[in-house]
């Protein structure tokens, strides 16, 4: 490897890693170019490392600190009944998905209001309005106060990109100006008071959702929710609880989290209220079909969250990227000069292959991060230095580097030089110890 | 071989701009009211009259009072819709273009779209907490949607009930009673939201009153009702001509079917026909099923006189 190369080969990559920098901060729609990236804008390496490389048959990941109540179309009273049950069975916390922001005033919500008094680890979900800048974000949904009131509650948001794909969630968020908690880490708190620290020392504002527990249900059991007809949360019907209270053991409720919330009118309905997409739907390109309920998605944010030293999803920062696509320019630099060197026939379908060798490689090296050790490095930087590299490399070949040559001579005089005169130096020094 | 590819050139260049003069060419530029709510008034050389739909003179004043709407077409698709109450001098105001617009805005609108900015999905930071995973409610009853309160045609075809309700899985029966004595007429029981009645002057008499409501299987609750009338036979088709004839409609055979439908349901609603615009409006969806914007239309006036309530 020649001295000369080397240097031209950082200058390329230093510059090719600047060109990428710009167009990923160029405030344009990039994408209109490439009608492959066009079909999968709304798709990230996530959703296909958890819907097509986990194994979401293992028996595993049944989660038992956590119980799904289906409370259908809310009866109030038949919603109270269930609290004064579950206040009676050393629950650990109980969180309830409904809102009620319509006082009837009928004798259900008295005791309904009741019932929230009487269970001090209950928290209420509601929902803000998120606003940015100065503005503070305002609360939204929220229940009537006749039943909130002296209650704890924790917002329902969650994070997404597209407005039906959720993927993350912020643990606290500013409401009114006061720092709020949202309903999975207020729930994770009555049974673990680490979990609040714990958040805060990982200083992130929002939190990747590692997906791991699919909607349970008989009439979820279809593709594209859950084919593989796996259970891995208890999903007990309001009316089945409350006819057969005999057939739960004290010890099935001891120091669980019981999430009360819609999973549709009965067991046997498919209902597409509250529910969305997330990374778990196994048809994660194309047209398809939200494939979680909202309470699911905070009993999944509630496992991550108890299993939170080993289950959290860190990210690799945007610094390590860019190194890494350096790295990518600066190997395929020497590639693709040797193989420009040979002259030969098939130049370019050879460079494409290599390309997609490398795109193979970078992906298999991204999933396998994510799926086994919950590191998320971004793909889309890495992969689009992978398909730049090439143009860019002739660029730099045709344009540049007879321009750029008499400075890399220079330099090249000048490293010779003060390695010259290190080694001279280095000689005397030497000499003088030996004299 | 050069000459032959320069005549090409030249060739195409011309069907380029042929088609851009043709496209852009410039329409009549007569201004018409299509849809008037609530009290607006319009002065023409210092006279005050009443504001009607139609053609309207450039020079005149229009003035609206507090809630008041008043939309203006001109052209082929360049709406004007005046919503805060004062005064407006017509040919001063500024006209929006619906998008129906030459092939040139077509391209200028899709290269402007490139710099619109744009999110990666792994940009965490970006993304929204626009999302409320939470639900609500007891069981709800179902809203009447139509038909409304008033004169109904039943010999123009099929007649649609329809309501609305928060449920996916609900059993609705719907029944229709007489007026008068009370006595169930139609009744049916569904999983959807509207019933199609194929001949309803079998089931529903000239000139008599009916009320109907719909009922959720399983649930007693107090469930909403509602009344119409069945008008004389013929007397739907009547009013349409009459609305057509007045208002000269060969006069503005360039307005295209969209604002022909907004102009006749208006006119229909102004008359206090709320039933016969709504089935004006569906006659003419069925009659051109393509037509998204009739589908919104409709929806848009039967919400806005469900949410403001009827006058009848």
């Amino acid at each position: 490897m020649k001295q000369t190369d080397i240097i031209h080969a950082l200058i390329s990559s230093l510059l090719s890693l600047g060109i990428l920098y710009f167009f990923h901060h160029l405030p344009f729609n990039q994408i209109f170019i490439d009608p492959f990236a066009e079909a999968i804008k709304n798709h990230d390496i996530t959703d296909v490392a958890i819907s097509r490389f986990r194994n979401h048959k293992d028996p595993a990941l049944y989660d038992d600190r956590v119980v799904v109540i289906n409370t259908g179309i809310t009866d109030r009273s038949k919603v109270a009944q269930t609290i004064k049950y579950l206040g009676s069975r050393d629950v650990g916390a109980i969180g309830l998905d409904l809102v009620f922001d319509t006082f009837y005033q009928h004798k259900a919500d008295t005791l309904l209001a009741s019932a929230f008094k009487s269970a001090p680890n209950l928290v209420l979900g509601y929902s803000f309005m998120e606003s940015n800048g100065k503005y503070y974000s305002m609360p939204d949904l929220v229940s009537d106060p006749f039943f909130c009131k002296g209650t704890s509650q924790g917002y329902v948001n969650l994070a997404t990109n597209d407005g039906f794909t959720v993927r993350a969630f912020e643990p606290f968020h500013a409401i009114n100006g006061k720092n709020e908690k949202s309903f999975a880490v207020a729930l994770v708190e009555k049974i673990d008071s680490t979990v609040e620290n714990d958040l805060m020392e990982r200083n992130h504002t929002k939190e990747w959702i590692n997906f791991r527990r699919k909607q349970p249900g008989t009439a979820n059991e279809i593709f594209p929710v859950n084919k593989d007809k796996v259970t891995q949360y208890s999903l007990i019907q309001i009316d089945q609880l409350l006819k057969d209270t005999a057939s739960y053991s004290k010890q099935f409720w001891l120091n669980k989290v019981v999430l009360l919330g819609f999973c549709g009118e009965n067991e046997k309905s498919l209902s597409m209220k509250d529910r969305y997409f997330t990374p778990l739907n196994e048809q994660y390109s194309g047209k398809s079909y939200p494939d979680m309920h909202g309470v699911v998605i905070h009993a999944n944010v509630i496992s991550m969250l108890l299993d939170r030293k080993f289950d959290m999803i860190s990210e690799v920062p945007e610094i390590w990227i860019y190194l890494f696509s350096f790295l990518i320019f600066f190997i395929n630099f020497f590639v693709f000069k040797r193989l420009l060197k040979k002259r030969l026939f098939f130049l370019v379908p050879l460079v494409r292959v290599i390309q997609i060798l490398q795109f193979i490689l970078l992906f298999s090296i991204c999933i396998y991060l994510l799926v086994h050790f919950n590191i998320k490095l971004g793909f889309i930087t890495i992969i689009t230095a992978v398909i730049l590299s090439f143009e860019l490399f002739e660029f730099y070949e045709h344009k540049l580097e007879k321009r750029i040559n008499p400075w890399v001579n220079q330099l090249k005089e000048r490293i010779n030089h003060l390695y010259y005169v290190l080694n001279f130096r280095k000689t005397i020094q030497k000499d003088e110890e030996n004299n | 071989m050069k000459k032959i590819i320069e005549k090409i050139v030249v060739k195409i260049s011309l069907c380029i701009l042929l088609i851009f003069v043709t496209d852009t060419k410039s329409e009549c530029q007569n201004i018409f009211v299509i849809h008037i709510e609530g009290n607006a008034r319009m002065f023409l050389n210092s006279k005050e009259s009443k504001l009607v739909h139609g053609p309207i003179n450039e020079k005149s004043v229009i003035t609206l009072d507090k809630n008041a709407r008043v939309k203006l077409i001109r052209s082929k698709s360049e709406i004007c819709d005046l919503k805060s109450p004062g005064k407006y001098n017509v040919n001063k105001l500024t006209y929006e273009n619906t998008g129906n617009n030459s092939i040139l805005g077509r391209f200028c609108d899709y290269f402007h779209s490139f710099f619109t900015t744009h999110s990666s999905p792994e940009a965490k930071s970006t993304y929204k907490n626009s999302i409320s995973a939470i639900s609500r409610g007891n069981m709800t009853v179902p809203n009447l949607d139509f038909p409304l309160q008033g004169a109904l045609a039943n010999d123009e075809g099929p007649l649609t009930f329809s309501w609305s309700h928060h449920c996916d899985t609900c059993t609705y029966m719907l029944s229709v009673f007489d007026f008068t004595t009370k006595k169930e007429v139609y009744h049916t029981v569904t999983k959807s939201k509207d019933v199609t009645i194929l001949q309803p002057d079998l089931s529903l008499q000239n000139l008599k009153k009916y009320y109907w409501k719909v009922e959720v299987k399983g649930h007693d609750l107090e469930y909403l009702v509602n009344s119409f009338s069945i008008s004389q036979k013929g007397n739907y088709a009547e009013t349409i001509a009459g609305i057509e004839y007045n208002l000269g409609i060969d006069e503005f055979k360039w307005v295209t079917i969209t604002p022909r439908t907004i102009y006749i349901m208006s006119e229909l609603a102004a008359q206090k026909h709320l039933n016969y615009a709504i089935q004006f409006g569906r006659a003419q969806q069925k009659a051109y099923p393509g037509n998204k914007e009739l589908d919104t239309i409709i929806d848009n006036m039967l919400f806005s006189h469900l949410i403001n309530g009827t006058d009848d």
